[in-house]
């Protein structure tokens, strides 16, 4: 194996160039897919944490356990079941809640608790056995529980003017959003995928003349395990130096979400996910290749 | 009209490598149309999000980044493709100028093929990122052609450059030296 890894390295002294290329091109296209990636996964958590940013003095909408739904033809929410009978003591017993109504117009059943610390009122709630969560998924709350689910919504200083149904249709949208940006982020990974392939697939073609000179000193074997270790680091140079650009790339162009974690998280999806499809993709060309009479790989060499 | 010809037959004969180029720039254009072409549904949804939690700044600025790394990559791959193929052929650009075809022609040749190179794959892209479109929202036909336009450019402008760059290099130096080069 150690020889195999110098005949390798001195291969890659031989033909520098060749070999910048190819690794700037894998390079290129892990980059691309670990910026997209990770802006995606980014993106998608960037959107609960501004709802759970607007916790900071905003109203808090205690809706049924069953869930809303929104009737876009009346443009109201429509609350599944009513509130349990004793809910709004209870609630108005929660510390730092300043008032409670029931709001009109937008489904039976929706309260509008005013806090003057919404964070303490949540706390409270939970310790009630309430279900308490910023995110609207959870207003969908598991049959059987009869806790209440409470979402907070964007704040009142800003968004005043908008409805309950306007801001949880705003959240939905939300999440519209973040749909988009993952199926843009798988994509980009398939793409990424075949992008680095057909680098790879070039490089083996690159190469019919000196496969067919090893082929017909007869090292056919031999010739097959130097292309997989040979192609096994340029693959780890071209990951390295994906992620390298690609957090580079995220790190500058967005660095107001920028986290070391959403990185990694792309990391460790190219990282199990490439090595593996790309060692066995580009060893089944060469091994076909190989199979070719040596007359004929040098006379279609390039 | 002769070098044209000739760069056509070279590549009709070497069907094989011609298809795994344009498969090459075809990937490469097709993630630059794509995440153009789904950029535009994003922002679309950034007005609406002004209502929202999420800062609709912060959208526009990852539609932005998003278009500029996918425009970006798809050009450097390109670049580099085109790079690769003309050093795999200055072995034949040294045996043209030995036996006396002039440098005009030559470099017509290779500004030929990178341009042909690059509008198959600009195009072939478009057409894998379209059909690549339908596990995504549909792009709208307007933001669906600007995208293409923008692909179908940049893989052209592109892969020209970086052709022509290495070959008009290789064409200027001495014939001795092209026919040595190894690849």
């Amino acid at each position: 194996m150690p020889k195999l890894v110098k005949l390798a390295l001195a291969n890659w002294r031989r033909q520098r160039l060749r070999a910048a290329l190819t690794a700037g091109s894998l390079t290129l296209s892990v980059g691309a897919v670990v910026f997209v990636y990770a802006l995606s996964v980014a993106f998608q958590s960037s959107g609960s944490a501004a709802v759970s940013r607007a916790i900071g003095n905003a109203d808090i909408w205690v809706v049924p356990a069953k869930g809303v739904t929104v009737d876009r033809d009346e443009g109201e929410i429509k609350a599944a079941g009513a509130l349990p009978a004793g809910l709004q003591a209870q609630i108005e017993a929660t510390p730092a809640v300043t008032g409670v109504a029931a709001v009109s117009g937008s489904g039976e059943g929706t309260l509008r608790v005013s806090s003057s610390d919404p964070r303490r009122t949540g706390a409270a709630l939970k310790e009630d056995g309430l279900t308490v969560s910023s995110d609207p998924g959870r207003t969908k709350a598991q049959a059987g529980t009869s806790a209440l689910a409470y979402m907070v919504t964007v704040n009142t200083d800003r968004f005043g003017v908008y409805t309950f149904t306007q801001q949880f249709e705003a959240v939905q949208v939300n999440e519209v959003a973040a749909s988009v940006m993952g199926v843009v982020g798988r994509v980009t990974l398939a793409l990424g995928f075949f992008s680095v392939l057909s680098s790879l697939l070039i490089s083996i073609d690159e190469r019919r003349r000196e496969f067919g000179i090893l082929a017909a000193v007869g090292i056919t074997d031999d010739v097959l395990y130097l292309f997989l270790v040979e192609s096994t680091l340029l693959i780890a140079v071209g990951l390295v130096g994906g992620i390298v650009f690609g957090g580079a790339m995220f790190a500058l162009l967005m660095p107001g979400i920028f986290s070391v974690g959403t990185v990694f998280q792309a990391v460790a999806l190219v990282s199990v996910y490439f090595p593996i499809m790309l060692i066995a993709g580009a060893l089944i060309p060469a091994w076909r290749l190989l199979q070719k009479s040596p007359l004929e790989l040098l006379r279609t060499s390039p | 009209m002769k070098a044209l010809r000739y760069s056509l037959r070279m590549v009709a004969r070497a069907r094989g490598q011609a298809l795994l180029r344009s498969f090459a720039a075809a990937v490469a254009a097709a993630l630059t149309f794509f995440v153009l072409a789904q950029s535009g549904t994003v922002r679309a949804q950034a007005d609406q999000l002004s209502v929202g939690g999420i800062d609709a700044g912060l959208v526009e600025r990852a539609t932005l980044s998003l278009a500029l790394v996918a425009i970006a990559v798809g050009a450097l791959q390109v670049g580099v493709l085109m790079t690769r193929v003309v050093l795999q052929r200055m072995h034949e650009i040294g045996v043209l100028k030995a036996s006396g075809v002039a440098d005009r022609d030559i470099f017509l040749v290779f500004a030929f093929e990178a341009v042909l190179y690059g509008l198959v794959g600009g195009v072939l892209g478009c057409l894998v990122g379209l059909l690549i479109s339908v596990f995504g929202p549909m792009p709208e036909a307007g933001e669906a052609l600007r995208a293409a336009a923008i692909t179908v450019g940049v893989s052209t402008v592109v892969s020209a450059l970086a052709g022509i760059a290495p070959a008009r290099k290789a064409i200027r130096a001495p014939a001795v030296e092209a026919l040595s080069h190894s690849w």
